[in-house]
């Protein structure tokens, strides 16, 4: 047997507290939460379309976070901010766009506010009633970026997918025509006027129509143009001759068209032709004289009921046209006295 | 002499967490099982400090999209509308009904972050070995216990009205992401005051060495 050592002078060993997994599990708790926070952080940043910026002469009804820019009844937009401009003098309306309309935000796209519009013509934007306004977007044909636009005021008739032909009218006037006035073809509706101005000259009016796919191929160079507002009354041997169009254009004004059976051979009208503009189917469709003589006749009779336009009947054929009543009377040609005989409406006195 | 009062582990006793008993550890690495009533003895939570910086830290993470993200979104008639707990609080405030923005300012808003900052100081504290108003920090510690069961409200709210508001297609309402990380909060921060072991606060540095981790 050895001798035990004392043992006192050999050194305790000591016990170090066990350190227990360094690091839990239950980290992976916050580091999950990291990553989702963080990929939706991502993909909100991912998903980021342009900011825009669009003035109105004024915002009705127009809200931040309530206002969708809308193209094709899509949202495809939001308005963030509505405030005035910076001389105060208009709205500016800051929309935040999605991502997937980032490249329709080009220079010449349209906006405008959309709201519940009743009209003669009909009603429109219904669905605005219970949700609010909106923006209406229009795509432009440009290929050039932009983020700043000027809002327009009307709502522009035409959508760009819609086939069809735009032409050009000259009227004298624009009598009870209005935007979106309707056109018809055989009384079916054909197109609409998208836009009218006052001619350069300001002696007419520049009416824009837009005639839809199928029936702009029936506009051709000979096509005739007249206004088919209102009521045509007319009271011939067949008896009383009432015509109108539609009730909607009898009230609310419009257009129609018919190509003459003696210029039908052309082709369709090239795009943006410019047609005159008549004022009723008759003058319209009227041949136009191939040759024309003017006569000056003398009444000694009161030429009261006789305007300009009346016809000038020939064995109660129509012969010619009044074309111009001056202060007559002054001197007699009594060489027709009596061999016509004036009635009233057709001051029937012509010879052709 | 509230500061320096004897603890039962600093005595060598456990107590049980379900009936308070306090008993001799059996020999080992574990204190066994309560003789009274069964349950685990634990000198300490496991880990107690490390799962609630954890659960701390991702309730923090998902408060945030929480509050950035709408927790509800209205459908009525062809345009829907996103809202978040602060544009809650705005709009009722807005529409003159400042006690219920108040509410839910309070209910939602602050109440969490103050379970965040409250779970915080009081890890950090005794991470640090802070034996100073202990008295309050156990207070502290009671009260965000007691009100992480009332912090789910909104997530009730949210989740009722979806339910009972479904006229279509008159109006409609669905939950949005941010309810989600809102529920994920509230629940977060109720286990990490559950996984904080408030024996904790009494015990001195030098005793609590041992039990980091």
């Amino acid at each position: 047997m050895a001798d035990s050592p004392d043992p006192s002078g050999i050194p305790q060993a000591t016990v170090v507290p066990q350190r227990r997994a360094r690091i839990s599990i239950v980290w992976i708790i916050p580091i999950l939460a990291a990553v989702v926070a963080v990929g939706i952080a991502v993909q909100r940043i991912m998903n980021e379309g342009p900011t825009i910026t669009i003035v109105f002469k004024a915002a009705e009804g127009l809200e931040a976070g309530k206002t969708f820019v809308k193209y094709k009844n899509v949202n495809i937009g939001q308005v963030t901010k509505v405030e005035l401009s910076r001389d105060h003098s208009r709205v500016e309306v800051t929309a935040k766009m999605a991502k997937s309309a980032a490249d329709l935000m080009v220079e010449d796209a349209k906006f405008w506010v959309v709201e519940a519009r009743v009209t003669l013509s009909g009603v429109s934007g219904l669905g605005t009633l219970l949700s609010g306004n909106f923006i209406g977007f229009e795509v432009g044909k440009s290929k050039k970026e932009e983020r700043k636009f000027t809002g327009l005021e009307v709502a522009p008739i035409i959508t760009g997918g819609q086939a069809g032909r735009q032409f050009l009218l000259k009227a004298e006037n624009l009598g009870s025509l209005g935007i979106g006035s309707p056109i018809y073809y055989r009384r079916l509706q054909a197109g609409q006027v998208i836009a009218y101005d006052l001619a350069g000259d300001g002696k007419s009016i520049d009416l824009k129509i837009f005639v839809n796919a199928p029936y702009d191929k029936y506009v051709n160079p000979g096509t005739r143009f007249w206004n088919a507002s209102g009521v045509d009354v007319s009271f011939g041997a067949g008896g009383l001759d009432v015509r109108t169009q539609s009730l909607v254009a009898l009230i609310a004004g419009g257009l129609a068209f018919d190509t003459p059976a003696y210029a039908e051979a052309a082709g369709p009208a090239a795009a943006d032709t410019v047609f005159t503009l008549y004022g009723d189917q008759a003058s319209a469709l009227k041949h136009a004289d191939t040759i024309s003589q003017r006569y000056v006749l003398y009444f000694n009779e009161t030429l009261r009921g006789l305007t300009a336009g009346a016809p000038v009947l020939l064995v109660g054929l129509p012969m010619g046209r009044w074309s111009r009543s001056g202060s007559t009377s002054i001197r007699r040609c009594r060489a027709f006295e009596g061999a016509w005989r004036s009635r009233p409406f057709r001051s029937a006195s012509s010879r052709a | 002499m509230t500061t320096t009062i004897l603890t039962a582990a600093e005595a060598g006793l456990v107590s049980c967490g379900t009936c308070s008993l306090v008993s001799r550890p059996a020999g080992g690495a574990e204190p066994g099982y309560c003789p009274r009533c069964g349950g685990e003895l634990e000198q300490r939570h496991h880990h107690s400090i490390q799962y609630t910086w954890a659960l701390v830290i991702a309730a923090a993470i998902c408060y945030i999209p929480a509050n950035v993200l709408p927790i509800l979104t209205t459908n009525t008639l062809g345009s829907s509308e996103s809202d978040t707990i602060m544009g809650g609080v705005v709009l009722l405030y807005r529409t003159g009904s400042w006690p219920l923005a108040l509410i839910v300012l309070v209910a939602s808003v602050m109440v969490p972050l103050g379970k965040l900052v409250a779970l915080s100081y009081l890890l950090i504290s005794v991470q640090r070995g802070s034996i100073k108003s202990n008295h309050e920090r156990t207070r502290l510690y009671r009260l965000v216990e007691f009100i992480g069961r009332w912090s789910m409200l909104d997530v009730f709210v949210a989740t009722f009205t979806v339910a009972l508001i479904q006229l279509q297609p008159l109006m409609s309402m669905e939950p949005a992401p941010g309810v989600l990380f809102f529920a994920a909060v509230v629940v977060l921060t109720m286990i990490a005051a559950e996984s904080f072991d408030p024996r904790l606060i009494w015990d001195t540095p030098n005793r609590r060495q041992g039990h980091h981790g």
